[in-house]
């Protein structure tokens, strides 16, 4: 596994269950993103461009999914989740030595479930979440747990 | 490594570097994502939940990190590449058994180059792609090469 020694650029996420679709989304609402790199003169990529985005992005297809791991964790364990719960998911790109490398922060807020209850959910989801198996061994995944 | 059995969702994405800021980008141009997922009644994500859509964001941050790599491995291996070469990516989720895994479909389109360098500096650039690197040996990759 590669650990990232030092941090180029960062992408985040923030995925919590709405039910309500006609509620405001605020800073983190409805993503709405603009993929073309303007302001490059030579290299433009399409749909794609600048390692930040593709951070956000490959954030936002892994909270997508591990917040739905983290609900069936939570029923698999019979734990009644807070409507408030959510995960953000930080994506980093960083330099070891020559190369490049990724590694994530996970912070998971549950507030009034106990500390430990959460990390064992938070264990369980990486097990069936199929972007958490798809790197796991090879970056470096780190975990927060909120429980206020 | 797990296998796809079944293909449940594939996000696509299609890269190619724009050297002209005002070209129309087309079909596989400006991502212009919505991302809130409406006509689920009781579980939305925010900017989530359909799986296509989260297979699509993580097909586009790599193909982004991927093109470009694809580039330097090409200057590494000394060969000029053609202004038309394109990735395509399509990532898969499916199931295997009751899990669920990632699987990913490169295109790597180089009109004018023989195959087997075009093979040798897709090979090179996977070495290089974080993105790559992060699910080696944990999900199925495979590389069609179009040189027409």
């Amino acid at each position: 596994m590669s650990k990232i020694e030092q941090v180029l650029h960062s992408g985040n996420s923030h995925a919590t269950v709405n039910r309500d679709p006609n509620v405001p989304r605020g800073e983190y609402g409805a993503l709405d993103l603009k993929l073309s790199a303007s302001g490059r003169e030579n290299r433009e990529f399409i749909g794609t461009g600048l390692h930040p985005r593709a951070e956000q992005l490959f954030s936002g297809a892994w909270s997508a999914c591990y917040i739905s791991a983290f609900e069936i964790a939570a029923s698999m364990k019979k734990v009644t989740l807070p409507s408030d719960y959510s995960v953000d998911i930080q994506v980093s790109i960083g330099s070891v030595g020559a190369g490049h490398c990724l590694g994530a922060q996970f912070t998971i807020r549950a507030p009034g479930l106990a500390k430990e209850v959460v990390e064992s959910l938070a264990h369980q989801a990486h097990q069936l979440c199929p972007y958490s198996k798809a790197v796991h061994g090879n970056i470096e995944v780190g975990l927060n747990v909120v429980t206020v | 490594m797990e296998k796809i059995e079944t293909v449940l969702a594939s996000g696509n994405t299609h890269a190619t570097v724009n050297r002209d800021p005002n070209l129309q980008s087309g079909e596989f141009g400006v991502f212009d994502l919505k991302l809130t997922a409406p006509g689920v009644e009781d579980v939305e994500f925010i900017a989530t939940e359909p799986h296509p859509t989260a297979e699509k964001l993580f097909a586009g941050a790599w193909s982004a990190c991927y093109t470009t790599v694809f580039g330097i491995a090409a200057s590494m291996k000394k060969v000029t590449l053609p202004p038309d070469h394109s990735v395509d990516i399509k990532v898969n989720v499916g199931q295997t058994g009751t899990a669920w895994f990632l699987g990913a479909e490169f295109t790597v389109r180089v009109p004018g180059l023989d195959k087997d360098v075009v093979e040798k500096i897709a090979h090179l650039a996977h070495q290089i792609c974080p993105y790559s690197k992060s699910v080696r040996g944990n999900i199925e990759i495979g590389t069609n090469i179009v040189t027409a």
